[in-house]
């Protein structure tokens, strides 16, 4: 079921009555039963794969529970250290299994192409049909759900929970089931059985985040993707590849920063707060800023789970030591970030698809942090010299961003590291203008228009004037005159009807 | 405490840390700068920083930084 | 505190206020069509609404057929008796259903004459029906019609609200589309398309010889017949079917069909094709027999015009009124001369 059919607001309809009927302490039950609904009629018997990782990391949970309980009666340091390699196997079994999972649908014709490009070297290929595997609804999402919720018990910050539906209402929770965000499981806890009472403030807060996040998905995402896909594949030029790789962006950030808030505002209906992904991110000032602000339940997963750990491991630390000695502090330093930068990296890249290039893809981004991080100090010395005052300086490093950040999403975009390619050294020869790809003039009137407004948005939200997330207004007339505007805009510029097909969610098929 | 500051200091010169009340809201800090400090701290004060203890409450301030350490000394 | 009395007001200024911008912006949006065959539906049906409430004494409803065949300025003029041709192209019968129960809304006629052809046709004619929705007023007729379970559409919502079929033209918008959205639709031709243009028919000149076929009337279009029949008793109008002369669609066999069902229902029927009122296949069609063209409306016209004399008497009308229809006829004189002219 598309979140953009009449049916979803049948279905969402419905819930919400039922939901706010029952007493606060049975609501959860319809999430749950909701959810299973909508990823039944999603994914079918796909569904099979998310109870298989409920069950995983509930009995694992349960176990690990038991160890931490273990460890506090035991006083030797043995003994701890024997409870601690036990709770690291269990830890191993829920995060393997787990991920065998997503390896085994997602990643199949990826790992099978390697190999058979491998043994092309030995003059033969190993698989000789590599077969088309659907990948269950929401995977890569829930799968980093579950790992979360099994480290988190490890490192006994929260408990395991005993009630094996409530693990699935994690993992299940259908407004967060198709792109995100990547949630945690104490903070969502705390919504499902304790914070969902009735408030008419969340109420508008999801009719505010519904209704923006549609304008901008269907008056901007859609609109831009139109010129987009006509020239992605195309032998485009000039001004011509330059417009869609521009283009590709406002697609990707209206369409992803969209769904998110419908379906933030979607889960605000039922009183359940989601985290938001994106805080203006095209204001950032260097890569690493930028992946503070976009598609942050990533990022945030990533540290927590891949950046600290391999940091504070055993083998970064012989790492650093060794360059400590043979080198200088200076690079035992670079080093320390560096080498757990890389495992992050390739995590992202990996984590976005299954093929070499989204792997360069992450690597991308790798490289030009750790140039940022090496010529930190020199470019600081030489903007010192040059005397420029701090906003030309602001307004230089997020340009400067903007462009990697543009580059970096034309290779996301692209079918193949050879597209990208050609497409880069075709930006240096004429294109054939704009027009006639799909757009007219009034259509790049109107996104320009619509991107201002949401600069404004954004520029506000920045000085913190105000926050779409706490609700834009207290006054009840200009919200019912700000929806006006926007749900007719979406009726008579959003794209839809005869000619057009509803897009596809770009986050949505990980 | 002293060896703390220092450690701080090293990391990030010119930064008074005594005085904030929340290095992390603040921007003192970031994930990078942790990495670091951590590094220093272990070395320095012969434990094993966990990632259960990175955590904003314990990189709050000088001081909540010191009792974490203390903490998971005598743990 | 945001409360509930304040999710009242913002969803009653949200739906009022995005209620009236739709609208206007459906107006804007609904083509204008290039044809004039297109746009007829706008002309006939908002020129309608244009008519003051219960100044009508006859209605003459049907298809093409009838605003091509049927004047009723012409009727006018020889009898002073008011009438309006309410009809759409390429009708079906819960079209006309529907737009019976709209035009009983606003006039009380005494008569209305009913083209009975469409009652062999049981395609749907989506588009046809489309432009007939886009130009109906809110009410429960276009409630019920738009939900009939006959008429098979896609999209109910687009008739209520056509900006949400034709949003994609706003790339092609044009003035006219601004200047056409809130036009004042006064038809002095009354319904009629007034065509002087000329095309023989020169086919079967007997083709209503009894060729020992049949050809029934389908239960479907029955049944939205009876109910049109009943609708008018109610309302205390006198209902009467009639048959405009059309080579190229009637025939004996129809004829008969026709005939059973008003005799079994107590119905008049009048069959132009049986009965001779002058037509001249080689002058009075525009297009080969399909329809007529002005010269052969003023013959049905004058036929129609005699017959209301002979069976119907009619209240007088008020000054205004009269004053309105004069005017209109010379406006009508002006188009017919110009349309004679232009050919």
């Amino acid at each position: 079921m598309s979140i953009l059919t009449s049916s979803f607001v049948i279905f969402v309809s419905v819930l919400l009555i039922i939901y706010y009927v029952l007493p606060q302490k049975l609501r959860w039950i319809v999430l749950l039963l909701g959810s299973i609904v909508f990823y039944f009629l999603s994914s079918r018997w796909l569904l099979l794969y998310t109870l298989f990782a409920t069950v995983v990391i509930f009995v694992i949970g349960l176990m690990l529970n038991k160890y931490n309980e273990d460890i506090k009666n035991v006083n030797e340091i043995s003994e701890k250290e024997k409870i601690k390699k036990k709770k690291k196997r269990l830890v191993f079994i829920a995060v393997f299994s787990t991920v065998l999972c997503i390896v085994f649908t997602k990643y199949l014709s990826f790992l099978l192409e390697s190999v058979n490009g491998f043994t092309s070297f030995f003059q033969f290929t190993l698989f000789k049909s590599i077969p088309k595997v659907v990948v269950p609804l929401g995977i890569s999402y829930y799968t980093l759900e579950a790992i979360s919720y099994i480290v988190d018990i490890y490192r006994a910050k929260i408990e395991g929970e005993k009630n094996p539906f409530k693990v699935a209402l994690f993992l299940l929770y259908f407004p967060k089931i198709i792109e995100g965000p990547i949630s945690r499981f104490k903070e969502l806890s705390i919504c499902f059985y304790e914070e969902n009472k009735f408030a008419f403030r969340n109420i508008f807060i999801g009719l505010d985040l519904i209704i923006y996040g549609l304008f901008k998905k269907m008056v901007i995402a859609d609109r831009a993707g139109i010129f987009v896909n006509s020239i992605f594949s195309s032998d485009a030029h000039g001004i011509t590849v330059f417009m869609a790789m521009l283009l590709y962006v406002v697609q990707i950030y209206a369409e992803f920063s969209g769904c998110i808030d419908i379906v933030r505002g979607v889960s605000s209906l039922f009183a359940v707060k989601l985290l938001n992904n994106f805080k203006r991110p095209f204001f950032s000032k260097s890569i690493q800023e930028f992946w503070q602000r976009w598609h942050i339940s990533l990022g945030a997963w990533i540290k927590e789970y891949v950046f600290f750990p391999v940091s504070l491991s055993k083998m970064n630390a012989h790492v650093c030591q060794f360059c400590k000695k043979h080198f200088s502090n200076y690079w035992f330093k670079f080093v320390s970030i560096a080498f757990p930068l890389f495992f992050v990296w390739i995590f992202n890249g990996i984590w976005h698809g299954a093929s070499f290039k989204y792997i360069l893809y992450g690597m991308y981004y790798y490289v030009f942090m750790m140039l940022g991080v090496l010529f930190k100090p020199l470019s600081d010395k030489i903007l010192a010299k040059m005397h420029l005052n701090q906003a030309v300086l602001n307004v230089w490093r997020i340009f400067r961003t903007v462009i990697l950040v543009i580059v970096g999403m034309t290779l996301f975009r692209a079918s193949s590291i050879l597209e990208f390619g050609s497409m880069i050294g075709n930006l240096f020869s004429k294109g054939n203008g704009i027009l006639g790809h799909g757009l007219v003039s009034l259509d790049f009137l109107l996104l320009l228009l619509s991107n201002v407004f949401i600069l404004v948005v954004g520029i506000l939200e920045e000085k913190k004037k105000f926050s779409v997330d706490e609700g834009f207004t207290k006054n009840p007339v200009v919200r019912g005159l700000v929806y006006s505007v926007l749900i007719s805009m979406i009726v008579i510029f959003g794209i839809y009807g005869e000619g057009y097909d509803a897009s596809n969610f770009i986050y949505g098929a990980f | 405490m002293e060896k703390l500051l220092q450690i701080l200091e090293s990391v990030k010169p010119g930064v008074d840390f005594k005085a904030s009340k929340n290095m992390i809201e603040e921007g003192l800090i970031d994930s990078f700068d942790m990495i670091s400090i951590i590094a220093n701290i272990n070395m320095e004060f012969g434990i094993d920083f966990s990632v259960a203890e990175i955590t904003p409450e314990n990189f709050a301030t000088v001081e909540t930084l010191y009792k974490t350490i203390e903490r998971i000394k005598n743990s | 505190m945001e409360k509930g009395k304040d999710l009242i007001l913002t969803s009653l200024i949200t739906f009022i206020v995005t209620f009236v911008i739709l609208s206007c912006a459906s107006r804007v949006f609904i083509p204008k069509w290039i044809t004039h065959e297109d746009n007829m539906m706008s002309y006939i049906i908002k020129g309608f609404y244009e008519e003051d409430k219960n100044s009508l004494d006859v209605l003459f409803m049907g298809n093409s057929d009838v605003y091509r065949g049927i004047s009723p300025m012409e009727i006018y003029q020889k009898t002073g008796i008011t009438s309006y041709n309410f009809v759409s192209a390429g009708q079906r019968m819960w079209i006309a259903y529907t737009m019976l129960e709209e035009a009983l809304r606003l006039q009380k006629p005494k008569v209305i004459f009913f083209n009975v052809d469409e009652l062999f046709f049981t395609s749907q004619s989506d588009g046809a029906a489309h432009k007939v929705y886009d130009n109906l007023n809110w009410g429960l007729p276009k409630i019920k019609g738009v939900f009939d379970k006959n008429y098979e559409n896609k999209g109910k919502l687009s008739h209520f609200f056509p900006i949400f079929a034709y949003h994609n033209r706003y790339k092609d918008l044009t003035t006219d589309d601004f200047k056409y959205a809130f036009y004042d639709y006064s038809n002095p031709t009354k319904g009629m398309d007034l065509v002087a243009y000329q095309e023989p028919y020169t086919s079967d000149l007997d083709y209503m010889q009894n060729k020992n076929e049949e050809d029934p009337v389908p239960d479907k279009t029955k049944d939205y017949l009876l109910k049109m029949k009943d609708l008018c008793e109610k309302k205390g109008v006198e209902f009467v079917l009639v048959e405009l002369p059309s080579p190229d669609s009637w025939t004996y066999a129809r004829s008969l069909a026709v005939e059973v069902v008003a005799f079994e229902n107590d119905l008049t029927f009048i069959d132009l094709n049986k009965i001779d009122i002058g037509i001249d296949w080689s002058k009075d069609t525009s297009d080969g027999g399909d329809h007529l063209n002005i010269y052969g409306a003023e013959k049905v016209s004058s036929y129609l015009a005699s017959y209301l004399k002979d069976h119907f008497s009619f209240e007088k009308k008020s000054e205004k009124i009269k004053k309105q229809w004069d005017d209109d006829y010379q406006t009508y004189l002006k188009i017919k001369e110009k349309e004679i002219n232009a050919v």
